[in-house]
């Protein structure tokens, strides 16, 4: 009888369990994966408006970092210490972020469904038919979940694609504005008190520290590189501290203060804007580069010219004043040879801009051995060189000055030697451009024969003869030859006490390259 | 720079500006999946009780 009975039992809880199937799990296992694909849905919508809301920023939020790698071709080796703008990867950290806390929930359902069922086996059993509804409605919000966050992550990501093809164009377009204003002027960024010559000028942020509520005054002071339009902001940078920084070089000379990048010191106004030229002076000892630079420098700045230089610094101004003195003396007393490289910087203001002008004069013994020499770095970074020649030290020259008193004729092996020592300056700046990535071809070169009075006394000069054939004619046509195959432009100069005018040299370069690259 | 309700960190403004117009964004997109599902709902309806009727079919004949 009993079992009978159980025999019934079973046969009622079949028949149960198929009208359950038939009648009841489809329709409630639809309804739950629709609710599941709801409750999913609204997870991830919460998710995201919770990373919105900044519940995630401790862990997600891009921060400014001054160590951060940039690309090898970038002017700069790391990022400045600014925050970078929205669209440059923080909108996809939001979005992966808003994908952890409703997946959290969903993986926190599943695992409650799971307990409960291997706790009550039984009872599932029993409602076999009702068993589905809670997995599908799990399955549910899995797939909402997903779903819903892929979703919405395609739609954020196709509305900042938008954000981003504007944003780049603006980019694009102030940077060439920018660009074309620092090509047409020359400019450059010329360090005063180190002399390196930057890419760009660099920036001192100069909130006050008190502005974000600290206690003490000091100036934020954080140095930054590149202003440029770019990945840290478009219109603005926004330091560190959090003071609004304008981009381009053109705005932020006007609300910043420019500094080397190198050196951190300060640039002059305008930097990486006004015309900014650099004449490199090459020679031998004893060619006579210092008696030019003071002769030249001299008749630069007289108030007599039209427009004159000035001095740009109290180290030059200073400089200037013991040149005129010596001059004033020469050739009693002349200038001392030159041990640490005077550096000199002028400007002068033309139709209401700032130009400036730099000059070296190096030690003529830097250029009396072929090795690479660091002290030469300077010949790197200019278009514009000068190579001041002692025509005195040609043999022909030395023989014709000589004749005069002996007429006794020079020995071969002396003669070579000689002009090879004459060479040795051009050979070295040339090979010094190379060895610094320059190219000699993008360069203009004034070769300048010193101790044109001498050779007037003497009756050595070129006289009615140009001064590129009499190089020529005193055995220096492959310097002439070499000068003119390397050097996009050259041209020669005849300078002396009495003789010609010592700023020619000076003058024709600076009118070489008024605009385009700063830097061969 | 902009702080955010409950959180210590200051943010850019440009940062909270953008966030504020995608949860807006984020919330337009659920309204109109919400009126899209209304909308649909007969069609669902109807998609649903055929699933039902072919599954009852199968066990009922």
């Amino acid at each position: 009888m009993s079992n009978f009975l159980i025999y019934l039992g079973i046969v009622a809880w079949g028949v149960a369990c198929w009208l359950g199937l038939a009648f009841v799990t489809v329709p409630l296992a639809l309804f739950a994966i629709s609710a599941g694909l709801v409750y999913g849905a609204a997870l991830t919508v919460g998710g995201y408006l919770q990373v919105y809301w900044g519940t995630e920023d401790g862990r997600i939020l891009i921060r400014p970092d001054a160590e951060s790698p940039r690309r090898p071709s970038a002017p700069y080796p790391h990022w400045d210490d600014a925050w970078p703008s929205y669209l440059s990867g923080q909108v996809e950290r939001d979005i992966m972020a808003a994908a952890a806390w409703p997946l959290r929930q969903a993986h926190g359902l599943w695992a409650q469904g799971i307990d409960m069922a291997m706790s009550n086996g039984l009872i599932l059993l029993a409602l076999l038919p009702l068993a589905p509804a809670p997995f599908v409605f799990l399955v549910g919000v899995s797939a909402g979940t997903y779903g819903g966050w892929a979703a919405l992550a395609a739609a954020i990501e196709a509305v900042t694609a938008i954000s981003r093809g504007a944003r780049l164009s603006a980019i694009g377009v102030l940077r060439a504005a920018d660009s074309v204003a620092r090509w047409w002027h020359g400019a450059a960024v010329t360090c005063p008190a180190c002399r390196y010559v930057a890419w760009l000028p660099g920036y001192q942020c100069d909130q006050d520290e008190n502005d974000t509520g600290e206690d003490d005054t000091s100036k934020c002071d954080t140095i930054h590189h590149d202003l440029r339009p770019g990945r840290l902001g478009v219109w603005i940078h926004r330091c560190r501290c959090g003071k609004a920084l304008p981009t381009t070089i053109r705005r932020a000379g006007r609300a910043l203060t420019p500094v080397c990048s190198n050196c951190d010191g300060p640039l002059y106004e305008q930097a990486g804007l006004a015309p900014d030229a650099r004449i490199a002076l090459s020679g031998g000892r004893g060619v006579g580069k210092t008696l030019l630079l003071m002769r030249a420098a001299t008749e630069l700045t007289s108030r007599s010219r039209l427009a004159p230089w000035e001095p740009g610094d109290d180290r030059t101004a200073a400089w200037l004043r013991h040149a005129r003195q010596l001059l004033r003396q020469w050739p009693r007393f002349g200038p001392e040879p030159t041990e640490e490289p005077a550096l000199l910087t002028f400007r002068r203001n033309v139709c209401g801009r700032q130009c400036y002008l730099y000059t070296a004069d190096l030690d003529g013994r830097h250029f009396g051995s072929d090795k690479d020499n660091p002290a030469l770095w300077q010949l790197g970074v200019t278009r514009r060189h000068l190579l001041v020649l002692d025509a005195t030290v040609v043999p022909r020259v030395r023989d014709r000055i000589g004749l005069g008193a002996s007429g006794a004729t020079p020995r071969p092996a002396w003669t070579e030697t000689s002009v090879a020592t004459a060479e040795r300056p051009y050979r070295l700046l040339v090979a010094q451009l190379g060895r610094l990535g320059a190219r000699p071809h993008k360069c203009s070169l004034a070769l300048v024969v010193t101790k044109a009075d001498i050779l007037a006394r003497h009756g050595a000069g070129p006289d009615g003869l140009g001064l590129r054939a009499w190089l020529r004619s005193v055995e220096l046509h492959n310097l002439v030859m070499a000068a003119e195959h390397d050097f996009g432009r050259v041209r020669y100069f005849l300078v002396g006490k009495g003789q010609e005018n010592p700023a020619e040299p000076f003058e024709w370069l600076l009118s070489q390259y008024p605009h385009g690259a700063a830097r061969p | 720079m902009t702080r955010l309700p409950g959180q210590g960190d200051l943010l850019p403004t440009g940062h909270v500006v953008a966030r504020v117009l995608l949860a807006i964004l984020v919330i337009l997109l659920l309204v109109a999946a919400l009126v899209l599902a209304y909308l649909l709902r007969s069609d669902e309806l109807a998609f649903a009780e055929r699933i039902s009727d072919t599954f009852r079919s199968w066990l009922v004949p």
